[in-house]
């Protein structure tokens, strides 16, 4: 680990029950720059994401925040940690029997001592920087899908953390929309230096923001580097997957219809 | 977090900020400062920042609260000695409208 990763993952597996979803992570993300992790549908993205933020945890060594090994944090450190980041869950996760700007306050209230009047200044203040100050009195059924996305991201900023995870922040959002949420985010790293993680699908938002982009493939790490080594990457599945080629391997095929059939099918020959 | 008050004039006060003002520190001065705010006649505060270290969304809140007090008596806030961090800050909060900014070092950028 060099002294400008604020988390280094090393040879990180992952597990849900006996099936293994990630294999072997190996990368650095660089403190006060945008990482992007990127991936297909299924690759172990959001997983890994689940990793970062110690909602699934790690085995000892293969993840280090800031130096300290991540698998042996006890409640108190894990607590202290998640004081410091900020997280935008793909829903958005809000709470639907408070209002807008009740869901942006929860962090504060929980982690501060701060009054309930100045609490409420600053989700007001990260309610307009998401552009949603006319909307704090809304319950969230009364929102967009795009328009609760963007006060949850209101929400993961109310603390004003060091490492803010976003996932898929462009998902359910039109493209003028997802576009004003990219220029935040660079804004944020811009002005604030904020360490920023974003998992993503969207190569065009990727290619926007990113400082390094991660691709992950069936679990493994396929490639890392800046956009512009990514996109001159002569690597076949980087090019399949930048072209965004559907992977029609035929032993995923045949798996498929041995599932189906409950046998393999002898192929026909021509 | 310490701070200093001094009246200058009848309807001015002058207060100095020293330490963290992040949302640590807030709930230890955001009494004191509301009520100096309070007294009446005041038209002018000024708060010195350039020995606050630290500024955050927390700092920012207790400005806007203080500046409602004085608004509300028809005074005004007036932000001086901010360095490049809490320019940049208050301008993310997209409030660098809403306070008098004077003798910033970071203004300029």
């Amino acid at each position: 680990m060099t002294n400008t990763e604020i988390i280094d993952i090393c040879g990180l597996n992952s597990y849900y029950g006996d099936r293994q979803v990630l294999f072997d992570i190996e990368f650095g993300i660089p403190r006060n720059r945008i990482t992007v992790i990127m991936g297909v549908s299924g690759c172990g993205k959001t997983t890994l994401l689940r990793h970062l933020i110690g909602l699934k945890s790690s085995r000892p060594k293969e993840l280090m925040i800031e130096g300290e090994d991540m698998g042996g944090f006890r409640e108190s450190r894990m607590n202290q940690y998640r004081s410091r980041i900020g997280v935008l869950f793909q829903s958005g996760a809000l709470f639907n029997s408070m209002t807008v700007a009740d869901n942006v306050s929860v962090p504060l209230r929980v982690h501060s001592k701060l009054h309930k009047e100045t609490i409420r200044i600053i989700a007001t203040i990260k309610l307009h920087q998401v552009g949603l100050s006319e909307f704090c009195d809304y319950m969230p059924s009364q929102l967009s899908g795009g328009m609760q996305k963007r006060a949850g991201l209101a929400r993961a900023l109310a603390m004003d953390p060091e490492i803010l995870f976003v996932d898929e922040p462009s998902s359910g959002l039109d493209p003028i929309t997802a576009a004003g949420l990219d220029n935040l985010i660079l804004e944020l790293k811009d002005t604030l230096g904020m360490t920023i993680i974003v998992v993503t699908h969207e190569l065009e938002s990727a290619f926007r923001i990113a400082d390094q982009i991660v691709v992950l493939d069936k679990g493994r790490l396929l490639t890392a580097g800046s956009p512009e080594e990514i996109q001159t990457s002569q690597d076949e599945r980087v090019v399949q997957f930048l072209e965004r080629q559907a992977d029609q391997k035929q032993e995923n095929n045949e798996a498929y219809i041995k599932t189906l059939v409950g046998r393999q099918i002898p192929q026909v020959q021509d | 977090m310490d701070f200093q008050t001094q009246r200058s004039e009848s309807n001015k006060i002058s207060v100095k900020l020293e330490g963290s003002l992040n949302r640590s520190t807030v709930p230890e001065i955001r009494k004191g400062l509301l009520k100096f705010a309070r007294q009446g006649g005041i038209k002018v505060m000024a708060i010195d920042l350039s020995q606050v270290s630290n500024l955050d969304t927390a700092g920012i809140a207790l400005m806007v609260e203080v500046l409602r007090v004085l608004s509300s008596n028809g005074g005004t806030l007036r932000l001086t000695g901010l360095n490049r961090n809490a320019v940049k800050m208050i301008r993310l909060s997209r409030l660098d409208s809403a306070f008098d900014i004077a003798n910033s070092s970071g203004s300029g950028s």
